[in-house]
């Protein structure tokens, strides 16, 4: 997580529903000039079994400033919703970083059709 | 459960492009290539060597032998004492005279004194009797050219720890499932012993299913297609079961009976307190050919027939399905179809893969008593708006199946099971 990359959302809510489009904009404050940024939306899995991780979209920005913004925009696939299970749950990020930089920073998404995460055991929950 | 890792997720990782090293695949593959050149050795060796000679020797004429000397050798080893056949014979080729130690093509020793004793007492000392040589190489003759059970169980054995080793190599060296590697789009190939439900019509892109534009339809609905139907599960767990216990037979019958014999003093009960954990491997046998005589015995119950609208739903729509039980459907006393969901995770755990499930949702569809009802009828339901989709990634699954469950007084119960894929539903739901 970095001060130095950031994402910043559109939408007042992390929230979105299949189809639905995430837009905002994203910045960077870099101390050594990087060749180019990179902003994913990607989907993984937590949980009992060995994580799995899909690289959904990407957008790759060039940039010549230590710093700067640039607008995003993802339309969302059909699915995988977000979900919690006892073995595996699926949660949905924006990830940016900066080639050639170990920063990194991430920010959490929701994907499902009421834009919360499905609990498989809702008894779970309200325990 | 719903963690937030703090690094980065997809940056060098399996979602990337794969640059899992050489090393992490080697050192598993050296581990199973041990069982894999044991098996294949002892197959080689026990069964298939054996067996390739006795088919050879099988054209070989016949010609009156003498047998010099017969007895069953004994060896002493680290494994305790072993026996073997030790004849010494003499045959005649246009006048010329031949010598041969060859009792059979089955070589080595082994703890079973009886079989040993009975072909010295079949070829006892003095006698004339008929042997078999090459009539290529004279020198060569044998005078057992049967084949022996033993060859084909030991075989199988190796050929059981052959494959242990052989497939998990093939799929670490050269599979796509492996950890590193792009996460495949294809349903089941993760976890084979899913049925391909729904494969005409759907393809599977990142862990989603999605309706192909050229689906076939399905006007007509689908029947269908048991994930593990009866026979299959009787013939593997049969298989597994004779392999079994003929290695635990072959291997340390003799010191079972060992067991119960002699004194219960000194250097015997010394002997019988490190002998007796054999019995648990007996024990795991007796178990196994319990188990296929129930599966056997379930072989013979009515086989349920079920067909769905189509074997691929979608969340707010219907399901309908209508079931029928083939064969005598009188014997079932109580029907149940249940809609269930499971998560299925797959975790390496050291050098072993582990599957862990777990079933987060049962719907009864069909509860019937009535014996008219049993044998066939039809139900409709409704898939809720809000459901979790099926799902697929290399390690992680969510599964959809009907579960026919019947039970049989005095007799092992229907239990079959039939995987559906349920579509993630487009757009969202305005509600709280």
């Amino acid at each position: 997580m970095s001060d130095r990359l950031t994402i910043q959302l559109e939408a007042a809510t992390n929230g979105f529903a299949p189809g639905e489009t995430v837009s905002g904009t994203l910045s960077w404050n870099l101390p050594k000039p990087a060749q180019n940024i990179e902003l994913r939306l990607v989907w993984y899995t937590n949980g009992k079994g060995d994580r799995d991780v899909e690289i959904i979209e990407s957008a790759v920005f060039s940039i010549e400033e230590l710093s700067g913004t640039r607008p995003f925009k993802f339309t969302l696939p059909p699915g995988p919703y977000s979900f919690s299970g006892r073995n595996i749950s699926l949660l949905w990020a924006l990830e940016l970083f900066a080639h050639g930089s170990p920063e990194t920073t991430q920010a959490g998404i929701v994907v499902s059709p009421v834009r919360r995460e499905l609990l498989l055991y809702p008894a779970d929950e309200s325990a | 459960m719903r963690k937030r890792d703090p690094q980065a997720i997809s940056r060098g990782s399996a979602a990337e492009p794969a640059r899992a090293g050489i090393k992490n695949r080697l050192v598993p593959a050296l581990f199973l290539g041990v069982f894999m050149i044991a098996g294949g050795s002892i197959f080689y060796v026990l069964c298939a060597r054996p067996a390739f000679r006795i088919l050879q020797a099988r054209q070989w004429p016949e010609v009156s032998c003498e047998i010099i000397s017969s007895k069953v050798a004994e060896h002493q080893s680290d494994d305790g004492r072993t026996y073997s056949v030790d004849i010494f014979y003499r045959y005649w080729i246009d006048g010329e005279e031949f010598k041969s130690t060859r009792a059979c093509f089955f070589d080595g020793y082994s703890s079973g004194y009886q079989p040993k004793a009975a072909v010295v007492a079949r070829y006892p000392a003095g006698t004339m009797q008929v042997c078999y040589f090459n009539p290529h190489n004279p020198a060569e003759a044998v005078l057992m050219r049967d084949f022996y059970p033993e060859m084909f169980m030991i075989g199988g054995f190796g050929l059981l720890f052959f494959c242990v080793g052989f497939f998990p190599i093939l799929s670490i060296l050269f599979g796509k499932n492996r950890q590193g590697a792009a996460v495949p789009e294809r349903h089941g190939e993760n976890f084979p012993y899913v049925q391909h439900a729904g494969a005409a019509r759907v393809r599977w892109h990142a862990g989603i299913p999605i309706l192909r534009s050229d689906a076939p339809p399905a006007d007509d609905g689908v029947v269908l297609k048991p994930l593990a139907p009866a026979v299959v599960k009787f013939a593997l767990v049969a298989i597994f079961t004779l392999i079994w216990n003929a290695a635990i037979f072959f291997g340390a019958g003799n010191d079972v009976v060992r067991l119960f014999q002699g004194p219960f003093t000194g250097i015997n009960l010394l002997f019988k307190i490190f002998t007796a954990p054999i019995l648990i491997f007996f024990a795991i046998g007796l178990f196994l050919i319990g188990v296929s005589v129930y599966l056997l015995l379930a072989m013979l119950n009515p086989t349920p027939v079920l067909t769905l609208n189509s074997d691929v739903l979608s969340p707010g729509g219907l399901l309908k399905l209508t079931w029928r039980l083939q064969g005598r459907a009188e014997r079932v006393a109580r029907l149940r179809i249940l809609l269930e969901g499971r998560e299925v995770a797959k975790y390496r755990r050291g050098t072993n893969t582990v599957t862990d499930t777990k079933v987060f949702v049962r719907v009864p569809l069909v509860e019937e008593q009535d014996p008219a009802s049993i044998a066939g009828g039809a139900r409709e339901a409704e898939i809720p708006e809000l459901i979790m989709h099926s799902f697929e990634s290399a390690h992680n699954k969510i599964i959809w199946a009907l579960k026919v469950e019947g039970e049989i007084r005095r007799w092992p119960d229907i239990k079959e099971e039939f995987s559906i894929i349920i579509l993630p539903r487009s757009g969202g739901i305005d509600r709280q």
